[in-house]
């Protein structure tokens, strides 16, 4: 019994033992499975407002929000300025004055004005005196007059001379009754005070410059060359359908001309890239609008003239809507355009007419069609330890535009290797809109892409991705919408990758 | 006899449900004839005048997630094993435990004077606890992809200690009953030991946002992480430290009749005190991470990746501080039975509970055991635990003497299919009995 108890017991003990001796000598050939934790993780979860946006581009002048939070694009500058000189009214000519006798009358060369005060100025002389002795030249000018007193001068010789020099004017009105100069010499011998006849005598007034002048001001022209203003993002812009259903472009005509002004735009053209032309169609501005003057007894003050532009009085949303690539424009001018010889004014050194526009364009309209391409260089550093994966995108679209892309994997030769969806993906679709074109409620899109291992490996070989797009409004772009600063996109995107560990 | 049964089914259907930790193996509780029996009652009293135990080992391991027979499947071919990591994760439960104990006895003798019995001894005691959570490894292996809208627990609970024990007792026969108790001085070593274990990991579904939530501390003594900001971990043991403890050991027998005994007893009840070079770590706090704000970025114009980690740690505190703490020792009761229809064969069974970190494990064991004359005593356990009804144990005795060398182990069947087994245990000793 107890032989047979050890037996038993040995038997069992050795069975084991073999048993841990096989499992023991196996270790060696172990077959250990791939290892590919699936991981996953939140790359982006970020939510941007056009208030946002606006706020981080700090004070700019192009972006005005109203009350209601409408964005609107502007722009306002002083487009141009013209003075008198520009202009070209009373260029004060030199007027020569043979002296036959001493005293004579010429003509004011511009006739109808009644008064000038002189800047700048001189009457200049070239007297001849043959007798012997001390005399004085005397010079005297009826029409200038300063501080109540009228011009005279008082220039002391030795005769026999020539006496050629000249005398300023400076400060002094010339006054003209009837259009004409007045000017007196005379030679006087300061021992006897006989006043005796040069043997020649000639004057002139020179260098005439007024800071003054009032009267029937004629009527003058001027037209400014054309300018352009490039508008280089609409470069980049093909095959779209864009309305901004309400813009507006102000002129405004600030005037110190005491003078009645009429403006023309006979150019406001915006070009197009087919090579057309669109014109902007406001009869006023063709036809010319004549502007807000001073008076008389307004000298130093300047009137505003405000010329509105809009969808109602022009074909302002049919040029905006062109796309135009450049705005070409022109001005042009004419004072006293009537030639009334009644309109009694006055110009100073500094008049000027200062034209200003503000543009505004609400964010207002629609866009279909609008299709953009970009490619980028691609840099993907074959991650060894990545296996299948995807990504998860989610959406919050508050702006009303649907967004379409599609990306493309490019090989070095050009070669499309793969596409990230298999159709173009609607990354943000319009939300609901209010009946004015105005944000509703958010729109939500969910897209998952996963990549099998082998589609993984492919992307590898991308030197570039390619992204075309396709943007439009609301209802594919027939319907109108606007952009209020609080709208905005909220983007989350998570990954899931497999790591391989072997 | 019907009620017995009854019982006897109760008991193993509790016991089914729990996990057995036993740091003892149940089989040494049916050898009498060994100086080690007083371990798991104090009041059991030896044969022999003088009993002097040698040096010996004691090993147990534990494991109720898987066995190694489950991680390594032989492939179809035969030739080679293949790591069947999937087929592990799909046994393990929610909770898993690891276990494992190392007694080194260096000495201990027992003397009996008329109807007492004194007894001393010395060694060195090493546990090791793990609770992990099945979400743990099904993270790793797995990746957070397969668990999404799941909070999963991820903190593992452990504990690993040493400590040497000194203890002195007595037993005295007082007609029929038996009663004893041993009294323990205790030294601890080192300890290493979470005690707050909460962190939780959730990914969720919509763009796999990730939430991460800790409470967790770890107590250490003599072994040293370093500081919070630069972990160096440092073990420099010593045999003999501040840390003291006392526990204290109560038992019971009574002798129904010269065939029937009843046992009751209560082992390891105590404590130790850390405070040589001890430490609180804690972590602390809530981290979320939804995704880079990339909006901010582009309206800074610049990242700044240092802030952005300081965003994602600054939500979990770290902090360390020395800190004094008390550990409890497992305590573990036995109820047991011993009939002895003839004089040489003894039948028994033990009701055994632990309770460890405020938890209960029990196991249920029957024994017979033959002595052969006086030179050799066999015996057989059964026990159930662990959620296992397959623990087959043998003890065996040889006293060529007054020498007495002896085997115990509770899972003879860990031999026999090793490639099955999840939990083995095995002591060795010799003593020597005048």
């Amino acid at each position: 019994m107890k032989k047979t108890y050890s037996l038993i017991l040995a038997g069992i003990l050795i069975t084991g033992l073999l048993s841990s001796c096989r499992l023991i000598e196996d270790t060696d050939k172990i077959i250990t499975p791939d290892w590919e934790p699936e991981l996953a993780l939140p790359l982006v979860n970020t939510d941007l407002t056009l208030q946002e946006i606006i706020d981080f581009a700090g004070e700019n002048k192009y972006i005005t929000i109203d009350q209601d939070g409408l964005i609107s694009l502007s722009y306002s500058a002083e487009v141009v300025s013209f003075t008198a000189a520009d202009i070209g009214i009373l260029k004060l000519p030199n007027i020569p004055v043979p002296m036959f006798d001493t005293a004579q009358s010429v003509p004011f060369p511009i006739d109808e004005i009644s008064k000038i005060t002189l800047e700048s100025g001189y009457l200049a002389y070239d007297i001849e005196s043959e007798t012997s002795g001390n005399y004085e030249l005397i010079l005297r000018l009826e029409n200038a007059v300063k501080d109540g007193n009228p011009f005279e001068a008082v220039i002391p010789f030795s005769s026999p001379a020539n006496l050629i020099d000249s005398v300023s004017l400076a400060g002094y009105d010339l006054i003209f009754t009837d259009g004409t100069v007045d000017i007196y010499y005379s030679l006087r011998n300061t021992a006897t005070g006989e006043k005796t006849p040069a043997s020649q005598a000639f004057l002139s007034l020179e260098r005439l410059k007024y800071n003054y002048a009032e009267g029937v001001i004629g009527t003058y022209d001027i037209t400014s060359a054309v300018d352009t203003i490039p508008i280089e993002m609409v470069q980049d812009i093909k095959d779209a359908r864009i309305a901004l259903t309400n813009p507006s472009i102000s002129f405004s005509f600030e005037n110190s001309f005491g003078i009645p002004i009429e403006v023309a735009m006979p150019t406001f053209d915006g070009e197009t890239s087919d090579n057309g032309t669109v014109s902007l169609g406001h009869q006023g501005l063709k036809d010319g609008i004549v502007i807000e003057y001073p008076r008389l007894n307004e000298v130093g003050k300047s009137y505003s003239t405000t010329i509105d532009i809009h969808k109602d009085n022009s074909n302002i949303v049919e040029l905006i809507s062109s796309l135009p690539q450049a705005i070409n424009y022109q001005f042009g001018l004419t004072a006293n355009p009537e030639g009334n010889a009644n309109t009694y004014g006055f110009i100073n050194d500094s008049s000027h007419l200062a034209i200003g526009v503000d543009i505004r364009v609400p964010l207002e309209g629609y866009v279909g069609g609008l299709t953009f391409e970009k490619t980028m260089n691609l840099d993907i550093a074959q991650i060894d330890m990545a296996g299948a994966g995807g990504f998860k995108l989610i959406t919050e679209n508050g702006l009303p535009l649907d967004v379409a892309l599609q990306a493309y994997f490019v090989d070095a030769n050009g070669v499309m290797i793969d596409s990230l969806f298999e159709a173009p993906e609607t990354f943000f679709r319009s939300p609901e809109l209010n009946p004015d074109g105005s944000v509703q409620s958010p729109g939500i899109q969910t897209i998952e892409v996963f990549f099998p291992e082998e589609r993984f490996l492919n992307i590898f070989e991308a030197t570039h991705l390619k992204i075309t797009g396709n943007l439009a409004t609301a209802s594919g772009g027939t319907v109108p919408v606007r952009l209020s600063a609080s709208d905005g996109l909220g983007i989350k995107l998570g990954v899931t990758a497999k790591v391989k560990t072997q | 006899m019907q009620r017995f049964i009854y019982i006897l089914s109760l008991l193993i259907l509790t016991v089914s449900f729990r996990p057995g930790l036993a740091q003892q193996e149940l089989g040494l509780h049916f050898m009498p004839r060994t100086f080690q029996t007083q371990f798991t009652n104090s009041a059991f009293m030896q044969e022999k005048l003088i009993n002097i135990s040698l040096p010996s080992i004691y090993a147990q391991g534990m494991h109720n997630g898987f066995g190694l027979g489950h991680l390594l499947q032989r492939s179809p071919s035969g030739d080679s094993l293949i790591l069947d990591v999937e087929g592990v994760l799909d046994r393990m439960k929610d909770e898993n435990m690891v276990r494992t104990n190392a007694h080194a006895d260096l000495l201990a003798v027992s003397v009996k004077v008329g109807p007492l019995q004194l007894s001393m001894s010395t060694g060195t005691r090493a546990s090791g606890y793990l609770n992990y959570p099945k979400a743990l490894p099904e993270l790793a292996w797995y990746g957070n992809a397969a668990k999404l809208d799941e909070t999963l627990n991820l903190g593992p609970d452990f504990q690993f200690f040493a400590y040497h024990e000194i203890t002195a007792g007595g037993a005295v026969k007082l007609g029929k009953i038996q009663l004893g108790t041993r009294l323990k001085y205790l030294i601890g070593l080192a300890n290493f030991s979470s005690a707050g274990h909460l962190a939780t990991l959730r990914t969720n579904s919509e763009i796999y946002q990730l939430q991460l939530q800790v409470n967790y501390e770890l107590q250490t003594s003599v072994f040293d992480l370093g500081n919070i900001d630069e972990i160096n971990p440092s073990f420099e043991p010593v045999p003999f430290t501040k840390n003291h403890g006392f526990a204290a050991d109560l038992g019971v027998v009574y002798e129904v009749n010269d065939r029937l005994k009843l046992s009751a007893s209560i082992i390891d009840l105590g404590f130790i005190n850390w405070n040589d070079q001890s430490a609180s770590y804690k972590a602390e706090g809530d981290v979320s991470f939804e995704g880079l704000d990339v909006a901010a970025f582009f309206l800074d114009d610049s990242f700044d990746t240092g802030a952005f980690i300081d965003s994602l740690t600054s939500g979990i505190s770290l902090t360390k501080s020395d800190a004094e703490f008390k550990t409890g020792l497992p305590a573990r009761i036995y109820l047991s039975g011993t009939f002895a229809p003839i004089k040489s064969l003894r039948l028994g069974a033990l009701f055994y509970n632990e309770f460890y970190r405020g938890k209960a494990y029990p196991s249920l064991a029957i024994s017979a055991s033959k002595d052969l004359g006086k030179i050799f005593t066999g015996g057989i356990t059964y026990s159930v635990r662990n959620r296992r009804l397959d623990n087959l144990g043998v003890n065996l005795l040889l006293k060529p003497g007054p020498v007495v060398f002896f085997i115990v182990t509770d899972q003879l069947n860990t031999l026999i299919l090793p490639n099955k087994a999840q939990q083995v245990n095995l002591r060795l000793g010799t003593n020597i009995t005048f």
